[in-house]
């Protein structure tokens, strides 16, 4: 769930890998991706000596899980750490990790988790239930400043702990070495998705556990080991010989070098000194599309993520009447809009809710690009010549690309949109006090849950929604399905949720985003869900190198 | 002397304070909260206020300033709160590489100026002055990042006879070559200009005649008499030119992949990285301060005419 604000020019999918998330979901399988396959590479034997090479333009801020909030953090640090659960490749369902099995009491508050037997972290030493206390534990502990505390608050306590007024946390109970219990204040149906996220991932509690020592050497039972991390250029991970939870990684290690940026990225993968790149530049994709060779080391997938633009009511008056905000969804041309701002990159959204996520509502139409529908809708509300809004943008290549576009697109409808250009920390100030006019918004999920996305952003009691709508009908729906753990019903409720989202329009849909990459020839499987998930980002344990 | 040098290291020392004052209320007038450009969108209000309480942002700004300057005089610089690394072990892993950048391109950009500079300043308006000034202004008026990356493309890319980028193995001397010509090929147009145009009006005075008259070759007189006169002005910029190339690397550096303070700067100033921000600034402010100090230090060996009481 993190919003690509972070970074400013977060919000379009080209800048996904600066910012963070965790979370799931494709709607996939091989045909709705795209991946080229060469039969001389696919039958070439896989190399376990082989190192898996990438780059990234800059390094993590940590390696400490409970602190970690971006894709790339959470890429590295599943290379180390294992989850209690996580999901099924290609699906939005959740799967056993280090979990042996769980049950959840009658009334939905207790959670009871057995852990796998008989598995170790790469020092040796054995995973219990302590390591799971700690790990979660260490979210809510103010000096780790984790900003997915929040997530944990549900734990009956963890308020209290997190304000500094108890020592212990009632809600996380060790029942014995192979197995825990969490205790919430009230049902929250979602909250194996939370220990799946990466902040969940679990430590071994003997260690240091003050956040520079545990970034500086993370330790898990994950299928890698952190052999070298030179500062601001290169980390070096080599197989774990004790990885206990499967068959070792198949290939040798793996090499991840800080600094360039795409451009030179996508050079270095020509020369052959890449394996992968990841998140392909709007600059770089035409070139690489046109280009029978690279192409065919092109892959991409459908990515859980929506891009809008947040119409703020409390600011501008004209956003209180739901036909304004109707004729602001007519009158703008997505396919042009995806087209222009990311290379057709992208479906036009139809509501909050990405595809894929359950709750997704596939009969909702995106509104068409209809300018006269929109005219007709701002007279019937009391604009007849349009009106004048603010529109913040912190520049960026492509923020400042979709500005001028949807500006133009207004223009014609008789809405004048003053573009502001502001600094990065004075707008998101902004922001979080909800006082953004109107700008660009977009979201990521953490996990696949429409929990993440409609009560989030949407719902009026939400602390993360950064405008003052508020739709009293939705925001029961939401929070009713928030709430009750039968999951049948969650996603109707969901489903009407993403009905009313559609009418009601808070929100200037723009398009759901893609995630996509380069890869060579000799690393496989050619299956995009492998080489790119979505939820996981990579899947380490099932990807190889051939002989090259 | 050592009276006006002892003067200046004390005024040195004022000016660093103030410095500081600046650099740290500027921060405070930036209308935004450190804690929100980085806890991200997933931050709750009470996670803030948590997080703000554990660096002390809760304090007003001059108990925030008098704890950062107590902690700075015992040569603690705080923590980022990006990294939670202290600032001066994220300056001292990044000082090296902006350190062999910037030397490298400094002598690079003195070498290819003044040479030019120098033969073109011989005969203004002649055949060697016309090339080397079209050259000169070609390349002042590209963009670093364009001649960075036509550079890596053609260099590097096409007949990969230097490294793509990155700093590499020490002592990282394929790898420095690339920026530090960028740097040093769009620099060097400065030293050029000014060098010739000294020399043209150095040309003129009384002693330059004299020399002539007294049958003096005439390359004794363009090096002797010419070059060496012309060159005050070139001390003065070429020691600021050093100083301000700590913050003139960045781009470069994001083009090169070069793993230095430019790029930590970059980072800080965007997340509002305050500690951090502070510690580049006050680390670039000293560099500044003691170049001027050079500066006039330097005057005074080239120039015996000048002299500090």
């Amino acid at each position: 769930m993190r919003s690509w604000f972070r970074s400013l020019a977060l919000v379009l999918v080209a800048s996904l890998s600066l910012v963070a998330c965790g979370g799931s979901a494709t709607p996939a399988g091989p045909a709705s991706g795209t991946a080229a396959t060469t039969t001389s590479a696919s039958t070439a034997p896989a190399s376990t000596s082989s190192t898996f090479r990438f780059a990234s333009q800059y390094q993590p801020d940590t390696m400490d899980p409970a602190a970690a909030q971006t894709v790339l953090e959470y890429q590295l640090l599943s290379l180390v750490y294992d989850a209690l659960f996580t999901y099924h490749t290609g699906q939005m369902t959740l799967k056993d990790e280090l979990a042996q099995s769980y049950s959840w009491s009658p009334d939905g508050k207790t959670l009871d988790v057995k852990l796998k037997p008989n598995i170790r972290f790469s020092n040796g030493d054995p995973l219990t239930a302590r390591d799971v206390a700690f790990s979660i534990q260490r979210n809510l502990v103010p000096a780790v400043k984790s900003t997915y505390a929040a997530s944990y608050f549900g734990l009956v306590g963890a308020q209290s702990f997190y304000a500094g007024k108890t020592t212990s946390v009632p809600g996380i109970q060790v029942v014995s070495p192979t197995e825990i219990k969490f205790v919430l204040k009230s049902p929250e149906p979602y909250f194996l998705n939370v220990l799946a996220l990466q902040n969940s991932f679990i430590l071994d509690h003997n260690l240091p556990a003050d956040t520079a020592s545990v970034s500086a050497h993370p330790m898990g039972t994950g299928p890698f080991i952190l052999k070298n991390w030179v500062q601001n250029e290169s980390m070096t991970f080599v197989r774990n010989p004790k990885y206990d939870l499967g068959p070792p990684a198949k290939f040798g290690g793996v090499q991840v070098t800080f600094g360039p940026d795409s451009n030179l990225q996508v050079l270095q993968f020509e020369k052959g000194s890449l394996d992968a790149v990841y998140n392909i530049a709007s600059t770089n994709y035409l070139q690489i599309i046109n280009n029978p060779k690279w192409k065919q080391d092109y892959v991409q997938v459908p990515l859980p993520s929506i891009n809008f633009l947040r119409m703020n009511p409390g600011i501008v008056p004209a956003f209180q009447k739901v036909q304004v905000r109707q004729a602001m969804n007519y009158a703008i041309d997505k396919a042009k809009v995806i087209q222009d701002v990311e290379n057709g990159r992208g479906t036009p959204a139809n509501g909050p809710l990405p595809p894929g996520i359950p709750g997704y509502n596939s009969s909702l139409q995106p509104y068409p690009y209809d300018p006269a529908k929109a005219k007709q809708l701002l007279s019937e509300a009391g604009y007849p010549n349009g009106f004048t809004v603010e529109y913040d943008l912190v520049p960026s290549d492509l923020g400042t690309k979709l500005a001028e576009i949807v500006q133009s697109m207004y223009a014609q409808v008789g809405v004048k949109m003053n573009i502001v250009d502001m600094q990065a920390a004075p707008f998101h100030a902004k922001y979080l006090a909800k006082k953004i006019p109107f700008g660009q918004g977009g979201w990521l999920l953490d996990y696949p849950d429409a929990e993440d996305f409609l009560y989030l952003l949407v719902d009026g009691h939400s602390p993360l929604n950064r405008t003052t709508y508020d739709n009293p009908q939705f925001d029961q729906l939401v929070e009713k399905a928030d709430s009750i753990t039968n999951q049948a019903q969650r996603v109707q409720l969901y489903s009407q949720a993403d009905a009313i989202a559609n009418q009601d329009a808070p929100w200037v849909y723009l398009w759901f985003g893609v995630y996509d990459g380069m890869f060579q020839p000799w690393v496989q499987p050619r299956t995009p869900d492998v080489l790119l998930n979505p939820i996981l980002y990579t899947n380490w344990n099932q990807i190889s190198i051939s002989s090259h | 002397m050592w009276g006006y040098v002892a003067r200046r290291c004390l005024w040195m020392l004022v000016t660093l304070f103030i410095v500081s004052i600046i650099n740290f209320f500027v921060v405070f007038l930036v209308p935004a909260n450190p804690v929100d450009a980085i806890a991200g969108d997933k931050a709750t209000p009470q996670v803030i206020a948590q997080i703000e309480k554990y660096y002390g942002l809760d304090q007003p700004a001059y108990i925030q300033y008098l704890d950062y300057m107590n902690h700075m005089l015992h040569g603690d610089l705080g923590h980022s709160y990006q990294t939670d690394l202290p600032v001066t072990a994220e300056i001292a892993q990044r000082a090296p590489a902006t350190a062999l950048l910037a030397i490298t391109a400094f002598i690079w950009t003195l070498l290819f100026g003044l040479t030019s500079g120098f033969f073109a300043g011989v005969k203004p308006g002649g055949r060697a002055d016309l090339i080397l000034t079209t050259i000169a202004l070609l390349f002042n008026s590209l963009p670093d990042f364009f001649l960075g990356v036509v550079l890596l493309y053609f260099v590097a890319f096409k007949l990969g006879v230097l490294p793509l980028g990155g700093y590499g193995p020490p002592p990282h001397i394929r790898n420095v070559i690339l920026p530090a010509f960028t740097l040093a090929a769009i620099g060097a147009a400065t030293y050029h200009r000014l060098l010739r145009t000294q020399m043209a009006e150095v040309r003129n005075e009384d002693y330059v005649r004299t020399a002539r008259a007294k049958g003096l070759a005439a390359g004794r007189i363009n090096v002797r008499h010419i070059a060496r006169n012309a060159l005050l002005p070139v001390v003065t910029i070429g020691g600021l030119q050093l100083a301000s190339l700590l913050s003139g690397v960045i781009i470069v550096e994001t083009v090169f992949a070069w793993p230095g303070l430019g790029q930590l700067f970059y980072q800080a100033a965007t997340n509002l990285d305050v500690p951090v921000v502070m510690g580049t600034a006050m680390l670039s402010a000293a560099l500044v301060i003691l170049a001027n100090f050079a500066v006039d230090m330097a005057y005074m060996l080239l120039d015996p005419r000048v002299s500090y009481t």
